[in-house]
């Protein structure tokens, strides 16, 4: 699954580590779900979609 | 030490250390006694540590972030299925005189098969590759 996750993440500045603390997981899951290797379960989707103040489609593209 | 080691061992350091001791003391009882209830009885002593190990990594895994967890079960269920089919493998071959294959033997070969699974799924989703270049830059 594709997703835009490293795009919003540099759009705030942030270092995966800040991001990762912020969504409470660890900075090797942000790196897994930036890099595609992992998706992450719904209810971080739903933690993601939130900081980002954007839908969960809008960051993650399943037809990708 | 490393702070990721540090708090594995912090997690089931005390209950690892109960079976290591408890299996020893179990070793030396049976070794000295006679078949019976008595060496039944001592040769299960390591059964409660066993019992407080696995609690242990089981907390230990409910406290990991789900990319962790997703990591020690895939591992494990790969490892189960390869040792699975290896120890089969082996015991056929010990059934029919080939080889002759010793218990420890067979828990060398699943705790291998264990860490090779780890090694293999922690690569599969570069868990605990540094960042490159940028990844962690603001």
């Amino acid at each position: 699954m594709n997703n835009h996750v490293r795009e919003l993440r540099e759009t705030k500045g942030w270092s995966q580590g800040q991001l990762a603390e912020q969504l409470d997981v660890s900075r090797q899951t942000v790196n897994a779900i930036e890099t595609g290797k992992y998706d992450p379960s719904l209810p971080l989707a739903f933690r993601i979609a939130r900081l980002f103040h954007k839908s969960i489609e809008a960051i993650f593209d399943p037809d990708a | 030490m490393s702070r990721q080691m540090s708090r594995y061992v912090a997690a089931v350091g005390w209950p690892a250390a109960a079976y290591v001791l408890s299996t020893i003391v179990a070793a030396l009882l049976t070794k000295h006694m006679q078949p019976g209830w008595p060496r039944m009885l001592a040769a299960a002593l390591p059964l409660p540590a066993i019992m407080w190990l696995a609690h242990a990594e089981l907390m230990r895994l409910r406290r990991c972030d789900e990319l962790r967890q997703r990591i020690e079960l895939e591992a494990m269920t790969i490892a189960f299925a390869l040792s699975f089919c290896l120890i089969l493998m082996l015991a056929l071959l010990d059934l029919f005189g080939a080889i002759h294959v010793t218990i420890f033997a067979a828990a060398m070969l699943m705790t291998l098969c264990l860490l090779g699974a780890h090694w293999w799924v922690r690569a599969r989703y570069r868990y605990g590759c540094p960042p490159r270049d940028g990844e962690n830059a603001p």
